[in-house]
């Protein structure tokens, strides 16, 4: 088996709708082509860059290399990488679209630079700069976990991991195709999406039924990459934990109250439908 | 009359279960929008203008749920709508040709972040989609959304399912009922 690696740089045609929907366009018809061919891999975007990593039988990669080096979508093909590999790495065809403030790509981008980066070499500057949208960050390194590739979270392996001193925040909702939504952990996202807080304020806010299951969640958002986790060390306001005022005046405290009554008032209501 | 009134408003292409959805959750039918298609899309009725439907939770209070059509022509019903909006839910249709200009011109003409609106994206007809194919599309959508400086819950949904749907108002519940004081104020980059 082949692994083949080729960076290209996405060329935009303004006539035919906006990037995004260009863009889908272009990964469905690998999408198509690389399941007939039984190739694996990984489609990732940074910006105009696209960095695919493919795996297959030679013939298969160098016809779909061949297709690809003809495809007006895209210029600038370089192949990057080919090497031989015994395992396969890849186990179907995704696309990983990295923009910046994407944490949840930074741990897979560090995770496949563990893997695969020293066997990629770039041919010439250019590759290199297009390279550098990928693997080039600096901070990447920061949220480096143990690298394997084929690691589906376990949400319940038990994790010793605490977050007592941590100001946390989550950086985007997870995909329902990663872990299960259940109320405790909806609680969690929708707090923590909006802005950063310390542990103890979000123990006080009891979004679980213990400290165990919420630290339990805080571990699991960490393995997808979603938890962004910033010592309080020299931060001391933060672990304020009284509730200040929460309305000054009459009006927003009747706002506050008439929103209280209606989320009581459907949180019953959905529970009777369900049960 | 009303002592509390809330308005959900649902957006999505022709098809996505908008009107499904609406019936789904509320308890008498949809005002009599429904008229024959004139164009054969596949299906025999589509809605003319609004779909409208109510929840009522108590004897004053109700959150009235207003399906709109997703094309941007329709601005005009998104701005009769588009007013203190207890929360947005977006439909889209699983398939091959994901309209991701449509989706655009709702987030940029709704403006759910200004008003601080909950938004939902809602994948529907998606039951025999494999995981994988699922999350390409989630992974497109989260792109989108993060065009427009969101972070919202996209998932898997059916209209036609009422406690799939009812999760679709657990969600934004959620949402709405956040920690909005305190906090820590750190710029997380
Ligand atoms: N299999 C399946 N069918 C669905 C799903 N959601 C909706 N439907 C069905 O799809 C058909 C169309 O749904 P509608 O609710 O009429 O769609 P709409 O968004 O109101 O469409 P327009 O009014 O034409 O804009 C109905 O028969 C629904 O029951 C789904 O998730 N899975
Ligand atoms: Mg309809």
């Amino acid at each position: 088996m082949k692994r083949i690696a080729c960076i290209s740089t996405i060329t935009q045609h303004p006539d035919e709708g906006d990037a995004s929907t260009q863009l889908m366009e272009l990964y469905n018809s690998t999408r198509v082509y690389n399941r007939e061919n039984d190739i694996t891999g990984v489609f990732l975007v940074s910006g105009s860059s696209c960095l695919q990593i493919m795996e297959g039988n030679a013939e298969s990669l160098a016809s779909a290399i061949y297709r690809m080096g003809r495809d007006s979508r895209l210029s600038d093909f370089s192949v990057v990488m080919n090497c031989n590999n015994d395992i396969a790495e890849f186990s179907g065809w995704k696309i990983r679209i990295i923009s910046s403030g994407a944490n949840a790509h930074l741990d897979f981008i560090a995770r496949l630079k563990e893997t695969l980066a020293d066997k990629i070499q770039a041919k010439n500057n250019h590759d290199n700069a297009r390279l550098d949208s990928f693997f080039g960050k600096p901070e990447l390194s920061a949220n480096v976990q143990p690298p394997t590739l084929a690691a589906p979270t376990d949400v319940n392996s038990t994790s010793k991991k605490t977050y007592d001193n941590c100001v946390i925040s989550v950086s985007a909702w997870p995909r329902p195709t990663q872990i299960r939504m259940t109320p405790e952990l909806i609680r969690i996202c929708s707090n923590l999406t909006k802005r950063p807080a310390h542990f103890e304020r979000i123990l006080a806010l009891n979004l679980c039924s213990s400290t165990e299951k919420l630290t339990h969640y805080l571990s699991a958002l960490e393995s997808l990459g979603l938890l962004k986790t910033h010592s309080s060390v020299g931060t001391p306001n933060l672990r304020v934990v009284n509730n200040p005022p929460k309305a000054t005046n009459a009006a927003t405290q009747t706002v506050s109250s008439t929103a209280d009554r209606f989320s009581r008032v459907l949180k019953r209501f959905i529970a009777s439908a369900k049960a | 009359m009303d002592q509390i009134y809330n308005k959900l408003a649902i957006v999505g292409e022709v098809g996505a279960g908008k009107t499904q959805l609406i019936n789904t959750i509320s308890e008498i039918s949809p005002f009599a929008t429904e008229a024959r298609s004139s164009v054969d899309i596949g299906k025999e009725y589509t809605t003319v203008g609004i779909d409208y439907g109510r929840l009522s939770l108590d004897a004053d209070i109700a959150l009235g749920l207003f399906g709109l059509p997703g094309q941007k022509r329709f601005s005009l019903l998104w701005d009769m709508v588009n007013t203190s909006l207890w929360g947005l839910v977006i439909l889209v249709k699983y398939g091959d040709g994901v309209n991701i200009d449509a989706i655009d011109d709702i987030l940029t003409h709704f403006q759910p972040l200004k008003d601080n609106v909950p938004v939902i994206v809602g994948v529907s007809h998606s039951e025999n989609a494999t995981a994988d194919e699922l999350d390409v599309l989630l992974e497109f959508l989260e792109h989108v959304l993060q065009g427009h400086g969101l972070s919202a819950p996209i998932m898997p949904v059916d209209p036609r399912d009422i406690e799939s749907s009812l999760m679709l108002l657990q969600m934004i519940d959620a949402i709405n009922n956040t920690d909005e004081y305190e906090g820590a104020q750190l710029n997380v980059v």
